[in-house]
């Protein structure tokens, strides 16, 4: 079987050698660049706009790496190896220089001329040239706004399922007083609690790594554990770590923020719903049922929109001394609009002490501070989710009253 | 062919990406090439967005700093923050109704006087036009036909490079038929804007 794979190797390389994928452009003046993908978009924009004399070697095929092509194309040149990300290329190319013994020097991310790190433009490429040849090329000049510029960072929705899962964890952590929770996540809309005041997101690696290093942090520190994964995620990533925390007697709260759909990539379906991709009916896999046979002991289903009931169950968990695994369902904003009838919610301001707690705590986008200091709910964004009535000491938010529409 | 460089930029939910589409089909329509990149990270969830689009000989999709030949802003914040691509050479086009980004309060800065923008565009590139296109959009039967408005204001605008005609084709092509008449109402009186300024 290996001597198959090897011999097949054998072949490919003499495809990619020869291969029209692997194509020199321009082949004229004493410079020379290799590249791939995009930066051969910003390579041939710099040269065209400059009318430079550059020869240029734009690779596709790329394994095999294509030697004897590569050799020819840079035994005459001074040669650049233009590539983002990583030097893969790069280091393939000072192979083939030693293999062959040549007296050779390139230039490209290892010896400083490009930059480790970004995405090119053409900017990058004009600097790179700059540096290895005397051609002294005018580099694009970005204006800067002198007025500063207040961010526009995304947030969770009205009414999002995640905001109050998050607002009734940090009330349960407060409560009971604990200190230095870490908090991993995943990947999801709700990496957002990664902003204030949720501060909800420690950390991010990659998917399921919220379950597998809480796993770690377990055995490693004293620290309260409180990892999120989405429903979406749990599916992808999220088993074989769960099977291994309980396997290895490891303890933290496991909140699976189950709202139904694949919400930031814009509501693909998944293993837990009851239709598949093609939009067919499919089997409906049970997250419960799934965290169950894994050994789970401490397993909790709430209605996050709840918070009274939400804040008892995280206490619970995380008192519980093993895995504990909260799953917080409801659907996503996006599935579930708006709550039936015209009712919409108002700050009542005659009970409203200005406390903003409504803001500060919860941060909900549609609530608002108008010019007088007064909170208000706009009727337009609000999903009316009820979390905000249910948190305001002063009862102030309520039903609008319609005689006063 | 030089490109022709137009950077769009805005907010989530505008219709910046339509409106690209539009403009990318309409450059295909006239025998040009086209070449487009997006930037729309969790734009749903009220984050910026903003298209780079290049008609005519390019092979990279960024536009490099300075490079704009036409702004086109959905959202003054938005304009300021495109800044860098412009030039004395750009023309802007900018929608002078305001979405706050809801955590303004928490932030650093505060919103900037919309005179204050303008000026500051006024100053870096080489000509603004400045108008309340949701206005005109609410006029022409729907608020969300701005995003027409904004582009029937560069049809209008000097050396854009396509044909009036042209877009208008790419329109019907585009966008869905029980709104065509608002939006191409909405694009007419954005030309109209622009042409009678």
């Amino acid at each position: 079987m290996h001597k198959n794979l090897v011999e097949k190797m054998e072949k490919l390389k003499n495809i990619s050698n020869n291969s029209s994928l692997n194509k020199i452009f321009n082949k004229n003046g004493k410079i020379g660049i290799i590249t791939s993908g995009s930066a051969f978009n910003y390579v041939m924009d710099v040269i065209n706009e400059n009318q430079l004399e550059i020869s240029v070697l734009k690779i596709t095929l790329s394994y095999p790496f294509p030697d004897q092509l590569v050799l020819n194309f840079i035994k005459d040149l001074e040669t650049i190896i233009i590539e983002e990300v990583d030097p893969i290329m790069e280091k393939e190319v000072l192979s083939i220089i030693g293999q062959n013994q040549l007296k050779k020097n390139i230039h490209g991310k290892l010896d400083g001329t490009l930059p480790m790190i970004y995405e090119y433009s053409p900017n990058i490429i004009l600097n790179a040239l700059n540096k290895v040849t005397d051609t002294n090329l005018d580099i694009y000049d970005a204006n800067m706004s002198e007025i500063k510029i207040p961010e526009r960072q995304p947030t969770l929705c009205p009414g999002c399922p995640h905001r109050a899962a998050y607002y009734s964890v940090n009330k349960a952590v407060s409560e009971l007083n604990l200190k230095n929770v870490i908090y991993p996540t995943d990947i999801g809309c709700y990496t957002l609690g990664v902003a204030s005041p949720y501060n909800s997101a420690d950390y991010l690696l990659s998917m399921g790594s919220s379950i597998g290093t809480s796993c770690g942090f377990s055995k490693a520190t004293d620290q309260n554990v409180i990892s999120f994964i989405g429903d979406s995620t749990f599916f992808h990533a999220g088993i074989p770590p769960l099977i291994n925390a309980v396997h290895n007697k490891n303890r933290f709260v496991l909140v699976i923020l189950d709202n139904r759909t694949t919400a930031m990539t814009g509501g693909q379906p998944h293993p837990g719903l009851s239709t598949d991709g093609m939009g067919w009916e499919a089997p409906e896999i049970s997250i419960e049922e799934i965290v169950k046979a894994t050994g789970v002991k401490f397993l909790r289903l709430i209605n996050p929109l709840n918070i009274k009931k939400s804040q008892q169950t995280f206490k619970e968990a995380l008192e519980f001394n093993g895995v504990a695994v909260v799953i917080s369902r409801y659907p996503c904003m996006f599935i579930k609009r708006k709550r039936e009838g015209n009712l919409s919610l108002e700050v009542k301001q005659n009970k409203c002490n200005s406390c903003a707690k409504c803001i500060t705590e919860l941060a909900c986008t549609a609530i608002y501070i108008d010019k007088e200091g007064l909170t208000h709910i706009d009727p337009q964004l609000c999903n009316k989710c009820n979390v905000c009535v249910q948190i305001c000491s002063e009862k102030a938010i309520g039903i609008k009253n319609s005689f006063n529409r | 062919m030089k490109p022709y460089n137009i950077y769009i930029s805005g907010v989530g939910g505008q219709g910046i990406i339509k409106t690209s589409t539009v403009i990318g089909e309409s450059a295909m329509k006239s025998n040009m090439s086209f070449v487009m990149s997006e930037v729309h990270g969790m734009a749903q969830r009220g984050g910026g967005v903003s298209t780079e689009l290049k008609i005519g000989d390019a092979h990279s999709p960024i536009i490099e700093y300075g490079s704009a030949d036409l702004l086109i802003s959905f959202e003054p914040l938005e304009d300021l923050r495109a800044i860098p691509k412009i030039s004395h050479k750009t023309t802007v086009i900018m929608n002078t109704s305001i979405i706050y980004p809801f955590n303004l309060s928490a932030g650093k800065h505060s919103y900037p006087n919309i005179e204050d923008i303008i000026k500051e565009l006024d100053n870096k590139s080489l000509k603004v036009y400045a108008f309340n296109a949701n206005q005109i959009a609410k006029e022409s039967g729907h608020l969300l036909s701005m995003n027409m408005v904004m582009l029937g204001a560069a049809a209008a605008v000097n050396g854009f490079i396509l044909e009036k005609e042209v877009v208008i084709d790419s329109m019907k092509i585009n966008l869905p038929e029980k709104s065509l008449d608002i939006n191409l109402r909405a694009f007419e009186s954005g030309f109209d804007s622009i042409k009678s300024s």
